[in-house]
């Protein structure tokens, strides 16, 4: 390419005197290129602080654009003939391109391929390498791309829009007409690599009018220090603090800077420590830092929040979505029921309903939730749910949707000045996408797929002011500013330069050609990125963590002078800058002495009669019965994906005793249990099965649980089996579910109910009185040594007290258990401990002594925990499943051994 | 020469450029300085570096090597007298590479150290896929998987196979499938998911199963696929029995034994190696046998025996039979001729059903997410090879390859080697090309992450690749250690070569003597400490107080920059050991110790970040009252929870009102209600933050432990900020997710403590000073379930891998084939462990001192248990039985043991912290100015955006743009564009294309009108001065304001200055103009005298009231002067 002859050079060693040359050099007429707006905007400021110096009243500001906004202008001043298609736009060619062109093996022709095949042609006009024509040295994706190209430029001209290509031909044309407002001098800062179609547009700028491009270069005397730090978290770490030590010297506040190649990467956690050693980034008083780099609106939580009406209903109408809706603080419809609303979550769980509107809303539509205000909610939000049905329908049609939905839930409400501003950007979005998708039909999923897509382009601003407090920007905004100290973070190789661009739509010779495609490029770019950088203060802090994801790391290539290494670690040792933080300030503070609870009573009035469940509790622990009995302090359940133990133990229960109850006549009708009774038990107990099951039998796992009952080898056919044999030993069946209440004891708490699972007689051997157990049966010594469980002696002294109809008088008593966990016959059997049964009048008796312990502690109002027994090592005890311990406050006593899982 | 190695000329021989190499390396023989020889070798006579390729298996590894080159490219010293040969040899290269691209005047750019060719097998994977997504079938710009996120979705994806089932009919053989396999195991569906779970996990070991899965259902394909690898599998068991059995004297004489036994079951003739003969084998077992495969001792008639056996020959023959032979026959007494009953095969079939239908669903959420596992990672980049001519398609990703090394090669799994193979296919018809490949057997111990140590074993003589036939390589050997003294290599020597690791299996690798460096000090013998197993934990307190002791005495003489490493086998007793070094008051550096969800702290936070997400949560609110930064008693807790409302929140609110409610109480329900209205605006770590910092609640947190809970709460809120997903629930549940797998940080007082303890694991690449091995009773076994729900293990010989499932709950037999592959199984852990424990022992370079806990048989006779590391120094040693009480050395090697009985705790008080500085001041800034724009003026008042009207875009907006655009055109004298420019500009601003077309002649029509317009055609006429339109002017407005504006037209008429703001709107439908200005004026008035007076400042005006101003009514071509 020839240079023209007005095209002139002129290098600046900093910044500072770049600008002061424009501040100086730009007379009428003369146009300025910037790199980017933050240049014209410090050189601005310069100009106000200037012109207020010289007491002007009034002045016009320095014409600075960017070479976009230049040819913007331009091109508006045209009037050019057709409108530049909006990337939204073009994508929704691309879109239509690749519905259109050939497939191809390996592609999913989806928004991923557009957006690619849209990048690879700006970048290819960018380059001026843009050719359909096809090449036989083409790979086939690259032929492939040729092709699109030609049908995507075909569906542009189609649609009457300009492409990025037509637009630089439209304007070289013009300027070869004369056609195009000039000025007469043009002054380009730091644009020191030009594409090829910015370049020769300013080459034919310049056959018109001066064109001084003005470089910096930078000294590497510059940087001052240049440090390692062990990993990112110390470099951020250390980096704040310098930060607030340069300001503690005195240094003015916005004159401080840091960047970093990757500032991407370091902003979560430069945001999280700014804020806990400065404050917020804008308060009050003024700034204390501002971020140029603001997050994408897709982040914003008012963002996540516009979505979920969408996302319940296109993806699966989960519990976890609707939940998240209702207590969502942007919905005002919501916002208003906050009292009762999250009530539904509870319920959602308890009844284990994961997601399906239908189920959802039937069950919040039960139960004490379903108060007035919650029918309505639930009208509304079916409503809802019909306005979204993911029917396939355009996108203007999906837009108007969505937006009739915000109005009917009131969204967004109680916005913040920050999420105004947010939510005008969301409106934007919408109204943006409506045109480029008003003809094209969507689904839910692809509409929101567009949304999203869409919102991950909007970059809100950053939090704070950039005239006040330190400012915090990517490395290619720092082209051209002054600062008086600059920290650039993050300078390892691999990330400056950046390894190339893999740009697989391009191809090798392509690559080879455009800015970042290959090492020498991006090497290039580096260089210049750097060179700025080092005009950018006379004193820069080069940093850089050693270790990244375990990865040592090596220095990048672009400063070659010596690496300090340094470590930080504010938890420590004590540092001025981090004593700021309150949690830092904590860890150093002496350590307060161990709280000891005030033990005063509580006073709380307690039940006349609760159930023997209930007792066991407070046996087991009475801070436990404060919380869950007294308080009702309830866990919020977690859904877990099978049969709950809870349910499945209630319904075997139910169908036993109604089949035991049914069948008990028969047999007390026939005094005999042959062959053909049995025939007709198996009948029964499959019927009643039936019946007590029929609501859940389309549930796989009920499915499942009715093969482990009642098929081949089922669990209960062996349990029938095993209850034959007793009934020709001579048992039978006395009482089933049998209830039993005011059972009192002198010095109890309480009167205590209960319901007994069975109670079995013989003529011989007197009463026996059962408990299911459809988990583990409790082993002899818990019962009668360790004394840890409370059912069956307080089945036992109901008897005794004569609380119990079907079983009065003074037959032999005993009592135990019928494992019902599984068909194995180590799970199924009836326990009754015939070792030890003469030890029962022992248990019973200590079992009343405990009640009464605990009525003389319950009375002097002592409900602190207690558990019984307690845990120890890998034992939980009674914590074992008690959800109460972050509210006991109970201390368990460390086991020394973890689990360790296998391989 | 003295200070050489006696391998040096092996060491010199791996630097050839023109050889290719297999290099075996032991542990501390400066593997990686030969492998960074050779690279550096080879880089000098490359054309650019991307002609090589070193690749490594860890990043870890990369990154390491890849410093190592760039210090001596760019940072050369120049070599002093004490520098040692090898690093002058090493400097001399780096120097001939300088030299080399020095030449091409590319030395910047071409060593830069991005274009290394240094990178782990994914990160290379990984490259070549983002160059050709579309050949491999992957999504465009992938990303790989986190950890944490592929275990989610291998979570996620059983579960939503459930889903989708369960809302499939009743016929469905896939729900059906998932029934059947839910009876199988007790219905229990946890079961079930964990087992297709880890199936995803492995599911690059599937091979034919897969296949099967993804395209069958015939169910006689499954049957003979398992009687396929049955047979592998009972082969070599049987063939190993014939062997033994021949090659013993009873096989020998075979005949006469028959022939005495006169047993009709015994074979008459030696069985052989194939199913069939299994039921004469297991006869053979039931012969010599007793019932708990012992060798029979008795030999009467009862048992089967002839009268008079006793007192033949033959029991003395029987006695002689091989241990071997003996535990082959065990083996075989249970298994089943038939490798599985129908039954079993539609049980699997059930399960490999299942499993396509998760990878299925797998596959399809990783696509949502475009991101790629590991195994899908090498898959795709083994496809993407197998497209066409590996190196023309390399080629075509810029990449030349001429030279491949690969570190750690013990490491390599089978789909890496496949990688390698065709990466390297068609090197043997070029010249110059070369691979080396360099690692320890000896060091594999990542069996679960499927690397394959016997690949490494068959390479020695070259690589066996299938597609390109063997890639030759010469064997290599280099056998010095400069790690170790020369007392610990003997030792390792001759413990590991003569027993631990003598005698390889199938799974084993085979032993080669270590030599000590030219300069290894001699050294101190190791050390074994035992304590007597007792009742609960206490061998095991004890064992911790201990090492607590021992470890402190040892850095009290720890020379200076001298680090201890106390290496754990299993992370068991980890927290025993690390209670006695806190006791002891040693603090010590744990890498990966505890869980991050086990303290205090944590769970405290946890609780509460619940608490803030779900006001229905009973639980979680109370339990934030009474958190440690307030501790609420119980009595008040009561109170509030007895107050009205059906949410704690509703409970609190109402509470902090009473008067009962105490100060400090109020402070924090303050906090919690602040949290809680946050939450869903705010990320939920920062709003956790903010309640710590307001409640003042750190201290209470502090107070738990110190520095070390503060770190902790820290990493937890990393944690959930790591987790944000800007919708609360969501972010919750995720976090909650990772939160278990999270370990706590390193505790902050122990930044430079000198002690670190890790696991072996961890510890591999490492050296220490003195290496602390407890628990040298750890059973790589013991926590192996006997039982898990399947097994999937290599068939050695096959390179196939065999499948099996656990009988179904309600059988007492497990099959075959599920025998056969638990035996395999536990044989490659303890080959592993037996490697584990010689890369602990290997660590060490002065001292090295072990313990453990060891069960007491009775009268002081040692039990040690089997399977394990002491077990195995048992074997070696033998020691006599009952120990001494006191230290005692047992040769040979020499081991210096101690049975320690009395270990006294001691308690040492942590030392005070000083006097802390002041925290620096920090004050914000205050803006030089506000800058204010007139235009806004008008707009103050404005309420948020409204709902957008959808679908004609914002067409007065875009109306008024177009508008003065025109105007600024004629106000610059220039023609009106024509109507179809016109309508272009409002397409370009939102308006759809048939409106466009219609509005644009009508704004045309409008602003012609105006141009006809006498008032604005006379002042559009004036040249002097002249007009200024869209004119943008900045103004001292004031202390510390600027305004800043765009005035639309500034023009002098000869007698009077105007200044106008064009206004393109109208009234609505029902409302009259004249009401419509006066609105507008009222509205526009200061933003016009805000324009004024920037305006008469810029023209020098003395009275801007001397300029005239107005509103310019487009519409109606009507001015309004104001
Ligand atoms: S965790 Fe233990 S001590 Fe605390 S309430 Fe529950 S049972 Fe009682």
């Amino acid at each position: 390419m020839t240079k023209s002859k007005s095209m002139a050079h002129q290098v600046f060693p900093t910044s500072v005197t770049l600008q002061d040359f424009l501040l100086k050099e730009i007379t009428p007429g003369t146009l300025t290129l910037v790199p980017h707006q933050r240049l014209a905007r410090q050189v601005w400021h310069r100009q106000r602080q200037r012109a207020l110096a010289q007491d002007l009243a009034a002045w016009e500001p320095l014409p600075l654009v960017t070479l976009g906004h230049w040819w913007a202008d331009l091109s508006r001043s045209l009037w050019l003939p057709e409108p530049l298609a909006s990337p939204l736009q073009r994508l929704v060619f691309w879109q239509r391109a690749l519905a259109a062109g050939p497939a191809l093996e390996g592609l999913t022709p989806d928004l991923a391929w557009a957006q690619a095949l849209d990048e690879a042609y700006s970048l290819l006009c960018r380059h001026r390498l843009l050719s359909c024509e096809p090449d036989p040295q083409d790979s086939p994706l690259h032929a492939w791309r040729r092709r699109l190209t030609a049908i995507f430029q075909g569906i542009c001209r189609e649609e009457g829009c300009l492409t990025e290509a037509d637009l630089t031909t439209y304007l070289l044309r013009a300027l070869d007409a004369g056609q195009l407002p000039l000025p007469q001098k043009l002054l380009v800062a730091g644009l020191e690599t030009p594409a090829p179609v910015e370049e020769a547009w300013l080459q034919a700028v310049a056959r018109r009018l001066p064109v001084v491009h003005l470089r910096l270069q930078g000294h590497p005397q510059a940087v001052k220090e240049a440090v390692v730090l062990p990993d990112k978290r110390q470099e951020v770490d250390w980096a704040a603090a310098r930060l607030l030590e340069l300001a503690q010297e005195g240094l003015p506040l916005h004159r401080l800077a840091l960047t970093s190649p990757d500032l991407a990467g370091y902003l979560p956690e430069l945001r999280r420590v700014m804020a806990e050693l400065m404050g917020p980034p804008h308060p009050d008083q003024g700034g204390a830092y501002n971020f140029s780099q603001g997050p994408t609106l897709a982040e914003t939580p008012l963002w996540q929040a516009a979505l979920l009406p969408l996302k319940f209903v296109s993806s699966g109408e989960l519990r976890a979505d609707l939940v998240s809706l209702l207590l969502s603080p942007y919905y005002r419809l919501f916002q208003e029921r906050q009292s009762r609303l999250p009530l539904w979550d509870r319920v959602f769980r308890e009844r284990r309903v994961e997601r399906g509107w239908e189920a959802l809303r039937r069950v919040a539509a039960q139960g004490e939730q379903a108060e007035p205000g919650g029918k309505e909610v639930l009208e509304v939000l079916n409503r809802v749910r019909q306005i979204l049905r993911p029917a396939p329908a355009r996108g203007g049609e999906w837009a108007a949707r969505l937006t009739r939905v915000w109005q009917i839930l009131g969204f967004p409400c109680g916005l913040e000045e920050t999420e105004m501003g947010q939510w005008s950007r969301v409106t934007d979005l919408l109204r943006d996408l409506a045109g480029p998708l008003a003809a094209v039909s969507l689904t839910a999923t692809q509409f929101r797929e567009w949304l999203t897509l869409g919102a991950r382009q909007v970059l809100l601003p950053g939090e704070g002011v950039q005239d006040a407090g330190l400012q915090v920007l990517g490395l290619l905004e720092m082209r051209g500013l002054d600062f008086e100290r600059v920290l650039c973070l993050g300078l390892n190789s691999g990330v400056f330069p950046p390894p190339p661009r893999p740009l697989p739509l391009l191809s090798p010779p392509e690559r080879q050609k455009v800015l970042g495609g290959t090492y020498q490029s991006q090497h290039r770019l580096a260089r210049e990125a750097f060179d700025a950088l080092l005009a950018a203060a006379p004193a820069l802090t080069l940093t850089r963590p050693r270790l990244v994801d375990q990865e040592e790391c090596v220095a990048t290539s672009m400063y070659g002078g010596p690496w300090r290494e340094e470590e930080i670690s504010p938890l420590s040792r004590p540092h001025p800058a981090w004593l700021r933080s309150p949690g830092v300030r904590a860890a150093f503070a002496p350590a307060p002495g161990p709280s000891s609870e005030a033990a005063a009573p509580i006073d709380i009035t307690l039940p006349g009669e609760v159930s023997l469940t209930q007792a066991q509790i407070a046996l087991g622990c009475p801070c436990r019965f404060l919380l869950e009995i007294l308080l009702a302090i309830r866990d919020l359940p977690e859904i877990e994906a099978g049969l709950s133990p809870a349910e499945r133990g209630d319904r075997l229960h139910k169908v036993l005793a109604r089949f035991a109850s049914d069948f008990k006549k028969i047999l007390e009708e026939h005094q005999y249990w042959g062959d053909e009774q049995a025939e007709e038990a198996r009948k029964l107990l499959q019927a009643t099965a039936r019946l007590l099951l029929e609501d859940r039998l389309e549930d796989l796992h009920w499915q499942a649980e009715w093969e482990r009952w009642l098929g081949e080898e089922g669990l209960l056919w062996e349990w029938l089996r095993l209850e034959r044999e007793r009934f020709h030993q001579g048992w039978r069946w006395l009482a089933l579910e049998e209830r039993f209440q005011d059972l009192a004891g002198a010095g109890w708490p309480f009167k205590l109910k209960g319901r007994i699972d069975r109670i079995d007689w013989h003529r011989d051997e007197g009463l026996i009185l059962w408990d299911y157990k459809t988990g583990e049966v409790p082993k002899a010594p818990k019962v009668f040594d360790d004394l840890e469980e409370f059912q069956l002696p307080g089945y036992l002294a109901a008897i005794k007290q004569g609380r119990v109809d079907a079983a009065t008088g003074d037959a032999p008593l005993r009592a135990g258990y019928i494992g019902l966990k599984s068909a194995l016959q180590k799970h199924l059997q009836h326990e009754d401990f015939p070792k030890r049964a003469g030890e029962w009048g022992r248990v019973i008796a200590a079992w009343e002594e405990r009640l009464a312990a605990l009525g003389r502690r319950l009375a002097a109002g002592d409900y602190s925990p207690q558990p019984t027994p307690a845990p120890q090592g890998r034992k939980g005890g009674a914590c074992q499943y008690c959800p109460h311990l972050l509210i006991c406050g109970y201390q368990i006593p460390e086991s020394p051994e973890d689990e360790e899982e296998g391989e | 020469m003295k200070d050489q190695p006696l391998d040096q000329a092996a060491r010199d021989r791996a630097l050839s450029p023109q050889g290719s190499f297999h290099l075996e390396a032991p542990a501390g023989s400066g593997k990686t300085s030969v492998l960074l020889a050779r690279f550096l070798t080879l880089l000098a006579r490359v054309e650019t570096p991307e002609a090589m390729l070193a690749l490594t298996f860890t990043r870890k590894a990369a990154g390491e090597l890849r410093q190592r080159v760039m210090d001596l490219l760019w940072q050369r010293q120049e070599p002093g007298p004490s520098t040692p040969p090898w690093e002058r040899r090493l400097q001399e290269l780096a120097d001939q590479v300088s030299w080399h691209f020095d030449k091409k005047g590319e030395l910047q750019e071409l060593l830069a150290p991005e274009r290394l060719p240094i990178m782990t097998f994914h990160s290379f994977c990984a490259q070549l896929l983002r160059y050709a997504p579309q050949e491999a079938g992957v999504p465009l710009e992938f990303r790989l998987l986190e950890a944490d996120e592929a275990r989610w979705l291998q979570q996620e994806a059983p579960e939503e196979v459930r889903r989708r089932l369960a809302a499939r009919s009743w016929q469905d053989p896939s729900r059906q499938a998932l029934v059947r396999r839910l009876v199988r195991l007790n219905n229990s569906w946890p079961r079930l998911a964990g087992e297709l779970r880890d199936l995803l996990g492995r599911r690059d070991c599937l091979g034919e199963f897969l296949e099967l899965a993804l395209h069958s259902r015939d169910q006689d394909r499954y049957h003979s696929l398992l009687t396929e690898r049955f047979q592998l599998l009972l082969r070599p068991v049987l063939a190993t029995l014939a062997g033994g059995l021949a090659a013993s004297e009873l096989g020998q004489s075979w005949t006469a034994f028959w022939q005495e036994m006169q047993n009709p079951a015994l074979p008459s003739r030696l069985p052989g190696a194939t199913p069939e003969d299994l039921t004469h084998w297991q006869a053979i077992a039931g012969v010599l046998l007793t019932k708990n495969g012992e060798l029979r001792k008795s030999f009467t008639p009862q048992y089967g025996f002839p009268g008079d056996f006793k007192n033949t020959p033959w029991p003395g023959v029987i006695r002689q039979l091989p241990p071997d032979l003996v535990s082959g026959l065990k083996q075989c007494r249970h298994l089943h001729p038939v490798a599985a009953r129908p039954e079993e095969v539609a049980a699997l079939q059930d399960l490999v059903i299942l499993l396509g239908e998760a990878l299925h669903v797998y596959e399809e959420l990783c696509a949502q997410r475009q991101a790629l596992d590991f195994i899908a990672l090498e898959q795709a980049a083994l496809r993407l090879l197998a497209v066409e001519d590996p190196s023309d398609l390399l080629l075509r990703l810029d990449r030349r390859l001429t030279h491949l090394l690969v570190d750690e090669f013990q490491d390599t799994s089978e789909a890496q080697m496949t990688l390698l193979c065709r990466l390297l296919e068609g090197w043997q018809e070029e010249a110059g090309r070369t691979l080396m490949v360099v690692g320890d057997p000896k060091q594999s111990i990542y069996g679960w992450r499927q690397a394959k140590v016997r690949l490494f074993q068959e390479s020695r003589e070259g690589l066996p690749c299938a597609g390109a036939g063997t890639v030759p390589l010469e064997p290599l050997r280099i056998t010095a250690n400069f790690r170790s003294s020369n007392t610990l290599i003997h030792w390792a020597n001759q413990v590991f070569g003569e027993t631990v690791m003598a005698g390889a299996t199938p799974e084993g690798v085979e032993f080669h003597a270590a030599t000590p460096g030219p300069d290894a000090a001699s050294g101190q013998p190791p050390r074994l400490a035992l304590f007597w197993e007792t009742e609960a934990d206490a061998a095991r307190e004890a064992e911790a107080r201990w090492l607590a002791r021992e470890v402190a005495r040892s850095v009290a003489i720890l020379p200076e920059r001298e680090k201890i490493g106390v290496l754990l086998f299993a992370r068991t007793h980890l927290r025993a050991y690390l209670r006695a070094f806190s006791d002891a008051g040693l603090a010590v550096q744990v890498k990966e110790g505890l869980k991050l969800a086990e303290a205090p702290e944590v769970q405290h936070l946890h609780n509460l970040a619940r608490a803030l997400v779900r006001p229905q949560d009973d639980g979680a609110w109370a339990g934030a009252l009474r958190g440690p930064w307030g501790r609420v008693s119980l009595n008040l807790l009561a109170q509030a929870a007895l107050g009205p409302g059906d949410l704690w929140p509703e409970k609190l609110r109402r509470f902090r009102e009473e008067g009962l409610c105490p100060l400090d109480l109020r402070k924090i329900i303050e906090g919690l209600l602040a949290g809680q209205a946050q939450a869903g605006r705010w990320p939920l770590a920062e709003i956790i933050s903010n309640f710590l910092d307001e409640a003042d609640a750190w201290p209470g947190l502090a107070g738990l432990a110190g520095p070390g809970a503060v770190a902790n709460a820290r990493a937890f809120l990393d944690l959930l900020a790591a987790a944000e997903s800007g919708l609360p629930e969501e972010t919750l549940t995720k976090a909650e997710f990772n939160l278990p797998e999270a370990f706590q940080p390193p505790d902050p007082r122990a930044l430079d403590a000198r002690v670190e303890i890790l696991t072996v694991h961890g510890a591999k690449g490492l050296e220490f000073h003195q290496v602390f091995l407890p628990f040298l009773d750890w059973q790589p076994l013991k926590n192996e379930s006997k039982t898990p729900p399947f097994l999937l293990e290599e068939i050695p010989g096959s390179r196939l891998h065999g499948l099996a499932l656990a009988r179904p709950y309600l059988k007492e037999k497990q099959s075959s084939l599920y025998l056969l592959l638990r035996g395999l199984k536990e044989q490659r852990l303890l080959e592993e462990a037996r490697r584990v424990f010689y890369v602990a022992v290997t660590r060490a370079r002065h001292t090295l001192v072990m313990s453990g806990v060891i069960k007491n048989a009775g009268q002081g006779t040692p039990n040690p248990p089997p399977h394990s590391p002491l077990g195995w120094l048992w074997q070696h040693y033998q020691p006599a039985a009952p120990l001494p009480a006191g230290p005692a050395p047992w040769p040979e090697p020499e081991l210096r043991v101690e049975l320690v009985s009395e270990v006294p705790l001691i308690l040492t008080q942590p030392p005070e912290t000083g006097e802390l500085p002041e925290p620096w001041d920090f004050q914000p800034e205050a803006r030089p100015y506000q800058l204010e724009f007139p235009s806004q003026l008008a707009e103050k008042t404005q309420e948020a955006p409204a709902l957008p009207a959808v679908g004609g875009g914002d067409t007065p907006r875009v109306r008024g743009e177009v508008t003065h655009r025109l105007l600024d055109t004629i106000s610059k004298g220039r023609e009106l564009p024509p109507a179809a420019a016109v309508a272009a500009a409002l397409r370009q601003g939102g308006v759809p294309p048939e409106a466009a077309a219609r509005l644009a002649p009508e704004l045309l029509a409008e602003v012609a009108a105006c141009r006809r317009d006498p008032f604005l055609a006379g002042l559009l006429a004036t040249t002097l001065p002249p007009l200024k339109s869209e004119w943008q002017l900045e103004e001292d407005a004031g202390p510390g304001l600027i305004r800043r504006g765009v005035i639309d037209l500034l023009a002098f008429d000869g007698q009077d200055w105007w200044i106008l703001d064009y206004k393109t709107s109208r009234p609505e439908r029902e409302e009259e103009w004249d009401d419509f200005i006066r609105g507008e004026v009222e509205k526009y008035r200061p933003q016009l005298m805000a324009y004024r007076q920037m305006a008469a400042k810029a023209q020098g005006l003395e009275a801007p009231e001397s300029m005239k101003m107005g509103l310019y009514f487009t519409a109606k071509q009507c001015m309004i002067v104001l």
